[in-house]
């Protein structure tokens, strides 16, 4: 039933294709890190001068479609002058919609912070910077690294959705090879074992970091990352 | 919630701060260096308005070091880095140099087992002694203690005291808010006895002990002694 001889054929393809999706994956969840640490420090503030402008981003992000947040940044900010390359207007539509759900997890970390931990920072003559890179920012990765690694598996497979920008990753590759080939089964598989391989490697990841104190006892756990966020 | 504090503490002062809990014993140390704001009157330290600016303030807190009820040692980092963290980042102290004066404070306090341990690995009179040499480590010109020993297993309490009397032996200015009376009778110069965020008492312990003035405080130390 599979064709293993245009398996063999585009595999290779496949293969860069993958490539380039853990490329947009990779590059769009670094810029989302910095967004969702950054915005999830101010959510944290009492100013509501802060707290506003953060509420409206992280609301308005989580309540409208990815997919509409693409199409908006390449095709409707050129009206304003903003010209983007569809790799450019994928990275910043994911970075900003992946750093919205990050802010909030950064967020659930700093609020779960013992304030001793401050205090102690602040009597020793830590500055407020140097309190959170030294003190408290490390304590809060540790704490949130499972559900940071589950928010990064849902980006990449998120990152599909850039098909729509002819950006050559392994969604559209399928699409177009499925088109030339006329073998769907096989067009659409490959991709869909290699998103699930990926998945694989995170969900492992995700359970031997944060899983330790409590291994995962049944497969529910372990595919739903025994955190969800 | 304080009301009407007047008070001084002189170089070399061990004053201890007892009373019910509620009186603002501790809400009064914090506000030495700020960790709790206040809203009226000044508070001088080290002859810096700590409120009248940040320099002032950041002054204050580089030379003064406080010990707290529950440790707040940080997790994260070793016993080692958690004495050497303030030397090194706010005195810019060279590295090899804040360690060797970590390893001998460490040995201060008796913890010279522990230098690669992690504070989860301590017991609570260890975290709090490894609290004091953290302390300790910005050469502090006052040292305020809340409630050092309220969280330990009283077969710990001694172990953090003796530390405590050695450092009021060598003239260290300290303000501590305690319910350790023995403490108090031991070292400490002075007592003051709040009540509802006011002074009530405030006498060199002789006199405290044994010719107490109010009423409020006869009542007190009836009860805990």
């Amino acid at each position: 039933m599979l064709d293993m001889r245009m398996i063999s054929q585009y595999l290779p393809d496949f293969f860069e294709a993958l490539f380039e999706t853990l490329k947009v994956a990779a590059l769009s969840g670094v810029f989302a890190l910095i967004i969702g640490t950054v915005v999830g420090i101010i959510s944290t503030m009492k100013s509501k001068l802060a707290i506003i402008p953060v509420g409206i981003y992280t609301g308005f992000i989580r309540s409208t479609p990815l997919l509409v947040q693409l199409y908006f940044v390449h095709y409707g900010l050129p009206i304003t002058g903003i010209m983007l390359t569809s790799f450019q207007s994928a990275i910043i539509a994911f970075s900003l919609n992946s750093g919205a759900y990050i802010s909030e997890i950064v967020r659930g970390g700093l609020t779960s912070m013992d304030k001793g931990q401050s205090e102690a920072s602040r009597a020793l003559g830590l500055s407020w910077f140097q309190t959170m890179r030294l003190i408290i920012l490390p304590q809060v990765f540790k704490k949130i690294l499972p559900p940071l690694i589950s928010q990064f598996s849902y980006l990449i497979k998120d990152t599909s959705l850039a098909a729509v920008l002819v950006i050559p990753e392994l969604t559209y590759t399928a699409r177009k090879i499925a088109a030339r080939t006329y073998m769907p089964f096989e067009s659409f598989g490959i991709p869909m074992l290699m998103y699930f391989g990926i998945y694989l490697i995170l969900a492992l990841l995700s359970h031997l970091i944060g899983g330790k104190k409590e291994p995962a006892r049944s497969a529910r756990r372990w595919f739903g990352f025994g955190k969800v966020v | 919630m304080l009301k009407n504090i007047d008070l001084d503490v002189y170089e070399s002062d061990v004053l201890v701060l007892c009373g019910p809990s509620g009186a603002g014993k501790s809400t009064l140390l914090r506000c030495i260096n700020m960790l709790e704001h206040y809203h009226e009157g000044t508070i001088e330290v080290l002859g810096k308005d700590i409120k009248s600016s940040r320099a002032n303030l950041s002054y204050v807190r580089k030379n003064s070091g406080m010990v707290f009820q529950h440790f707040n040692l940080f997790p994260h980092i070793s016993v080692m880095d958690n004495v050497a963290l303030a030397p090194i980042h706010v005195k810019k102290m060279p590295k090899d140099q804040a360690y060797e004066k970590a390893k001998s404070l460490l040995d201060q306090v008796g913890l010279s087992a522990k230098y690669d341990a992690y504070p989860g690995q301590l017991s609570g009179g260890q975290k709090q002694r490894v609290a004091i040499a953290r302390a300790l480590a910005m050469d502090p010109k006052l040292m305020l203690f809340d409630e050092p020993t309220s969280a330990l297993d009283p077969e710990m309490i001694k172990e953090v005291l003796d530390v405590m009397i050695k450092l009021a032996l060598g003239g260290m200015t300290m303000i501590i808010v305690s319910h350790e009376m023995g403490f108090a009778r031991e070292v400490a110069n002075k007592v003051g006895f709040l009540d509802d965020g006011k002074i009530i008492e405030l006498t060199p312990k002789n006199e405290f002990f044994t010719n107490p003035r109010s009423e409020r405080t006869k009542e007190f130390l009836s009860k805990i002694l």
